[in-house]
């Protein structure tokens, strides 16, 4: 987990249309404000009762973007923001991906549906280590935006269309003390996480739920944990265990 | 604090001085996760920490929260570590943040809240219990806190055994709130805690319903209706008011209305400094206004 946690009012600067019609936007961050670990997320007040979280897709000095899809109700919402426009913001939260992996050899991100929390980030960590780092990629034109990017910063990119597809050619691809980070629709992660359990293949999950406090409090998010430190205790929270977690860890 | 405050917002909820109403409704809060990281709880009038039992409650499965049109509805069904846990825990640590802690208490049957309302007695970090009558997402939750009867009996046996301030949580819509209200006061109470959260049901992402508790803007009239017409009918009995208080106009309104103090639950969530944000707003207001003192037990005798 990065820094302290903090609350600040986060600029929008600039905003870049990506290919299928997705928009990068980017905001501003104190520079006090600790960097996001890959997978970790920022939570906005966008006057709605309850905040959205959004992952960080890249960062650089004070500044972070957020990828957002085409057709959602919220991607509508703030594409219509001016540039300047102010947005209250806590962050950042949650356990991303492990800055170490466990073992030696190549990462296979796979992303489905425009999933994406972090993986620009994560590629260059990852190659920055002389490891390589391999992007499947699935879903419609409009789900495979922000492609360029990763591949920029030294992933290798392999585009599918059809759902699942993604998955299933990493599955095929790996080879021994490769990783394998996932992120999609949850039926996309239990198939992960089972062929991860069959193979015992190093495998992270990245998950998504609805939050209400995002701080680990409320208990909203529960996920059920593999193995329960107490019986009477059975579930971890996705805002503050994860959002990224190890496919061992829990039960989909 | 208070000691140097030139605006003196203190008040006596149910024998217990609050430096001003400002608290933490029970439940959003937790028992604090990173909160205190971004709120400095020494700043409140106290802190209601979630429902606590016996023993560890698991909770319900997920999905537990289903955002609606201006409300929330959860169905977290009460997790909880138990008591021992919790005054392990959570209690010595946000006391040693500053905080006034009370201590929200649920159990099965009476025997089971008495029994956590004899424990928490023990605590010195703690200054009072709020007797949870009303949850809509276990079941039989709102069992003691519809029925006149149920409500005196469950009161009843938790005064016995407790020997801090007693405030007792009611819910929204019971068919006769001041009925039930003069029950749980004639059998003990204190103080009341008005209102808990209004069981509806809201459609899951995956199509099914979700039974839970609405919380959020949308349960605000129906608070303030409550809170309206307990003090009517109890004028000099302290009322905590809960229920979509988003904002120090809220908060004023309610004050209004006849609470002693107010707790800020749902709103915390889109803006943890929202507490914060409150009391400063209303200490503006306590100067340009005659809520200078929203404490008719202190200030306002």
């Amino acid at each position: 987990m990065s820094g302290a946690l903090s609350r600040w009012t986060a600029k929008l600067v600039g905003r870049r249309r990506l290919a299928g019609h997705a928009l990068e936007m980017w905001f501003t961050n104190p520079s006090e404000v600790a960097a996001a670990d890959p997978g970790q997320f920022v939570l906005f007040d966008l006057g709605e009762g309850l905040p959205h979280a959004f992952s960080p897709f890249r960062q650089t000095d004070a500044r972070f973007s957020i990828l957002l899809r085409p057709g959602s109700r919220t991607a509508h919402k703030l594409a219509a923001w001016p540039i300047g426009h102010d947005v209250p913001a806590t962050g950042f939260l949650g356990r991303g991906f492990p800055s170490q992996f466990p073992s030696a050899g190549a990462v296979h991100l796979v992303a489905e549906a425009g999933r994406l929390p972090g993986y620009p980030m994560l590629a260059a960590r990852v190659t920055g280590t002389g490891r390589a780092c391999h992007l499947w990629m699935a879903g419609q034109a409009s789900e495979r935006a922000g492609a360029d990017v990763i591949r920029k910063a030294g992933a290798h990119v392999h585009l599918r269309s059809a759902r699942g597809s993604g998955l299933r050619a990493a599955l095929a691809a790996l080879a021994k003390d490769d990783v394998l980070a996932v992120a999609g629709p949850a039926d996309l992660l239990q198939v992960a996480r089972s062929a991860a359990t069959e193979r015992h293949i190093p495998c992270f999950l990245a998950l998504e739920s609805v939050f209400g406090c995002g701080v680990g409090a409320c208990l909203g998010c529960p996920v059920a944990a593999a193995h329960p430190c107490d019986p009477s205790h059975p579930y971890l929270r996705v805002c503050a265990d994860g959002p990224v977690f190890e496919a061992q860890e829990v039960i989909l | 604090m208070s000691g140097q405050d030139p605006i003196d917002l203190r008040v006596d909820v149910g024998g217990v001085v609050l430096q001003n109403p400002v608290l933490l409704a029970s439940g959003p809060f937790g028992y604090g996760g990173r909160y205190p990281e971004l709120l400095d709880l020494s700043l409140l009038g106290g802190v209601i920490l979630k429902g606590t039992a016996p023993v560890a409650w698991p909770g319900n499965p997920p999905p537990r929260l289903v955002p609606i049109e201006g409300g929330l509805v959860n169905a977290i069904g009460l997790e909880n570590p138990g008591i021992d846990a919790v005054l392990r825990g959570p209690v010595p640590a946000l006391r040693a943040q500053g905080a006034k802690l009370i201590l929200n208490v649920v159990g099965h049957n009476p025997s089971e809240m008495a029994e956590v309302a004899a424990r928490a007695s023990d605590c010195p970090d703690l200054v009072a219990i709020e007797l949870n009558l009303s949850c809509p997402n276990v079941p039989d939750g709102l069992a003691f806190g519809t029925d006149p009867r149920a409500t005196a009996l469950a009161v009843t046996q938790v005064r016995a055994s407790c020997r801090l301030a007693l405030w007792v949580k009611l819910p929204p819509s019971p068919p006769d709130r001041v009925g039930l209200a003069t029950a749980a006061l004639e059998a003990g109470a204190d103080a009341l805690s008005l209102v808990n959260t209004l069981p509806v049901a809201a459609k899951r992402p995956d199509g099914k319903l979700l039974w839970g508790g609405l919380s959020g803007a949308a349960l605000r009239p129906l608070a303030l209706r409550a809170v309206a017409e307990v003090a009517a009918a109890w004028p000099k009995v302290p009322i905590i008011a809960s229920g979509g208080i988003a904002s120090a106009e809220d908060a004023l309104t309610f004050l209004s209305a006849g609470a002693r103090a107010i707790a800020i639950g749902t709103a915390l969530f889109a803006n943890p400094l929202a507490p914060i944000e409150i009391l400063h707003h209303m200490r503006e207001a306590a100067v340009r206004t005659s809520l200078l003192s929203p404490n008719r037990g202190i200030l306002g005798a």
